[in-house]
């Protein structure tokens, strides 16, 4: 999952990007608006966490220019400006959902997982699929039989990309897309080890490949 | 204070009297002078030919005089008829008939001079008299001459009195003009108080300055006064605003700090900091909204209510997504109230989001205007119990106590927008639903108007 993060503050924004990578994130942060509007046009991200005091661009006019090129990415606002009337703007202006600081980063945390799940169509709290259920707060998959699977970042990320994209034919790019952050080298014959560490670790089944075309993550249920 | 309009009138009353009476007085003296002089001129032509009518025998001794008669006018003969003569010489008096058995006793004059004057005649005529010394045949003669005055006094009092009544009507007339005059020019004056009522009631955010040249300092001094007001107001909300995203950010990095086992190992200090933490956050939240508040005095627009509640209500059911909750909102869509559109949001938004906190499956929001607006906001929630209810009504809604929980703040705030439109909150069960409920009641007409 990769999430973009556009916040001013130096201190806030690498702890922010620290957090959330340790949750499971790409993440790329940006700290101006002007930049994070042009993030937001040229990546695929699963979902952005806006601040809206931003220098060079006001976070709802970047919001308001996504929405007019109908870019539909999940948008949680995170913001010092936590009036009502504020609230109700941002909400027009677009946004998903909306954070008053301070915040308490599990609170966010759990928010963007809930806006990324939405976003895919899951309404359950959690992600499960094929009697495979992930725990995003250790960031391991316990398996139909209950056995917990540890995995890696780059594993966990490319297993929940699966997992929220069932039966979807995904390529090696867009994988590495989602599963990178900008400033990763998105060779994506990397793709390729990790999907057959993943395969390893879950049985060979799980992920199916469609020559020339990507993998596909295939479940009866969803 | 006097109005205006009665002391121009007074001045013009008292002032018109004035020349009136003056004019009146000048005119009456000018007729009778003219009427005098013109009734001298006659009185000498009259002696002129009372002397041709007088013959003199200079054989007598002394030498005889005689009148003759047929050559004088007839109204000497009349008696009493307020035409007189008397020519007098050494030793004789010839009186006209018309004085029948009076005289006019005047000190005779010399030749050739002549004087006028007034006397009191018979049947206290007033008499106009001219005495003038003659000499015919080397004889001396004084002939006096009087006429009756009291026709043109009746005349020139028969003036006065149609003159007085003129006058009288010409400045009723005058008055009623001025005060017509003087409606339509203070016209513009009533107009912008009415506006000055309706930036009360913030219909309007300046006033016209389409008015006469004499109000428009006026008037554009008012409108600066506004807008000075305005971006002092605007001035101090936006230095609250930057303190408050000022003092958030190094509390976001406390609480991050805070948050994380191995910066504070023992449990104890860490709930403690974090609840410090909390307190200060809570604090100045509260306090930063409340000063909020008092900068929004101003002039207010009229609020659609059920526009507004629609939009928070939209707000809400985003934040509350995954609670899937009903929301009923009862508002009739012409219900309007003049306020501040930040602090209806924000009193609204926090009872709102209480409610949705709260609630499990439904919440209603129903409201109407009569003498005052009332708004109540339900929920099908746990509710506060009656000891809760109790303390919460007792002692005020206080934010450091999280006696109900989660109710705490956002009923904190609330109150506070409350309050400061003189309005009332009522803590409650609610009778449709089981839940929360509280109905806020606030007043149309603010008891007192402060920028």
């Amino acid at each position: 999952m990769r999430v973009l993060a556009v916040e001013d503050d130096p201190d806030l924004g690498s702890r922010l990007k620290a957090e959330l990578e340790r949750h499971g994130y790409a993440v790329d942060w940006v700290d101006n608006g002007v930049d994070g509007q042009f993030m937001g046009e040229q990546e695929p991200y699963d979902a952005v966490v806006l601040d809206l005091g931003l220098p060079g661009r006001a976070g709802l006019d970047v919001l308001r220019n996504w929405r007019a090129q109908d870019n539909r990415m999940p948008v949680l606002i995170l913001t010092a400006r936590d009036a009502w009337h504020e609230k109700v703007e941002g909400f027009q202006a677009g946004a998903d959902d909306y954070l008053g600081k301070p915040f308490h980063l599990e609170e966010l945390v759990a928010r963007l997982n809930a806006l990324i799940r939405r976003a895919s169509g899951q309404a359950r709290a959690q992600v499960e699929v094929n009697g495979l259920r992930l725990d995003s707060e250790r960031q391991v998959v316990i398996s139909p039989d209950g056995a917990e699977i540890e995995l890696t970042g780059t594993e966990y990320r490319l297993l929940r990309y699966f997992m929220l994209h069932p039966n979807h034919i995904l390529s090696k790019t867009r994988l590495a897309e989602h599963v990178y952050d900008y400033d990763s080298d998105k060779d994506s014959n990397v793709i390729e080890v990790y999907v057959r560490r993943l395969r390893r670790k879950l049985g060979e089944s799980v992920i199916e490949t469609r020559r020339g075309q990507g993998y596909v993550f295939s479940s009866p249920d969803a | 204070m006097k109005s205006i309009e009665s002391k121009l009138n007074t001045g013009l009353g008292l002032s018109l009297i004035v020349v009136f009476t003056l004019l009146g007085i000048g005119v009456s003296i000018s007729i009778r002078l003219l009427m005098e002089n013109h009734i001298t001129v006659r009185l000498e032509h009259d002696a002129e030919s009372l002397l041709a009518a007088v013959s003199i025998d200079p054989s007598g001794d002394p030498a005889t005089i005689e009148l003759l008669t047929d050559r004088i006018n007839r109204v000497y003969d009349r008696v009493f008829s307020g035409h007189y003569f008397v020519i007098a010489s050494d030793h004789k008096r010839i009186r006209s008939r018309s004085l029948w058995d009076q005289d006019l006793p005047v000190p005779p004059v010399l030749p050739g001079k002549v004087s006028a004057r007034h006397m009191q005649g018979p049947e206290n005529q007033n008499l106009l008299v001219r005495v003038a010394g003659y000499r015919k045949d080397d004889k001396d003669l004084v002939i006096t001459v009087a006429e009756d005055l009291t026709p043109i006094d009746a005349y020139v009092q028969r003036l006065q009195i149609r003159y007085g009544l003129t006058v009288i009507v010409v400045l009723a007339l005058l008055v009623y003009l001025q005060r017509q005059v003087l409606r339509q020019g203070l016209g513009p004056l009533d107009h912008t108080g009415r506006q000055i009522e309706a930036l009360e009631r913030g219909e309007l955010e300046r006033l016209s300055e389409d008015v006469p040249l004499e109000l428009r300092p006026l008037v554009q001094q008012i409108n600066q006064l506004l807008s000075v007001l305005r971006q002092r107001m605007e001035r101090s909300r936006n230095a609250l605003g930057n303190l408050a995203h000022a003092l958030k950010m190094p509390l976001t990095l406390m609480n991050q700090l805070t948050d994380k086992r191995e910066n504070i190992p023992d449990a104890g200090v860490r709930s403690e900091v974090q609840g410090q933490v909390r307190t200060i956050q809570t604090l100045i939240d509260r306090e930063l909204r409340r000063a909020r508040l008092s900068g929004a005095r101003g002039s207010f627009g009229r609020l659609g209510l059920a526009h507004e509640l629609n939009s928070l209500v939209e707000v809400v059911t985003q934040l509350y997504r995954d609670k899937a909750l009903k929301i009923d909102l009862q508002i009739p869509a012409e219900l309007e109230y003049s306020a501040d559109r930040e602090d209806m949001l924000e009193l609204f938004g926090n009872l709102l989001d209480n409610a949705c906190k709260w609630a499990t499956s439904m919440v209603r929001i129903s409201g109407a205007r009569s003498d005052q607006l009332w708004v109540r906001i339900e929920d099908d929630g746990p509710g506060a119990s009656g000891t809760e209810l109790d303390q919460l009504r007792r002692r005020g809604i206080r934010v450091d106590e999280g006696k109900v929980p989660g109710y705490g703040l956002g009923l904190a705030i609330a109150q506070d927008v409350v309050q400061h439109y003189a309005g009332t909150m009522t803590l409650g069960r609610s009778d449709a639903l089981g839940g929360f409920m509280v109905e806020v009641r606030l007043p149309l007409q603010r008891p007192e108007f402060r920028i």
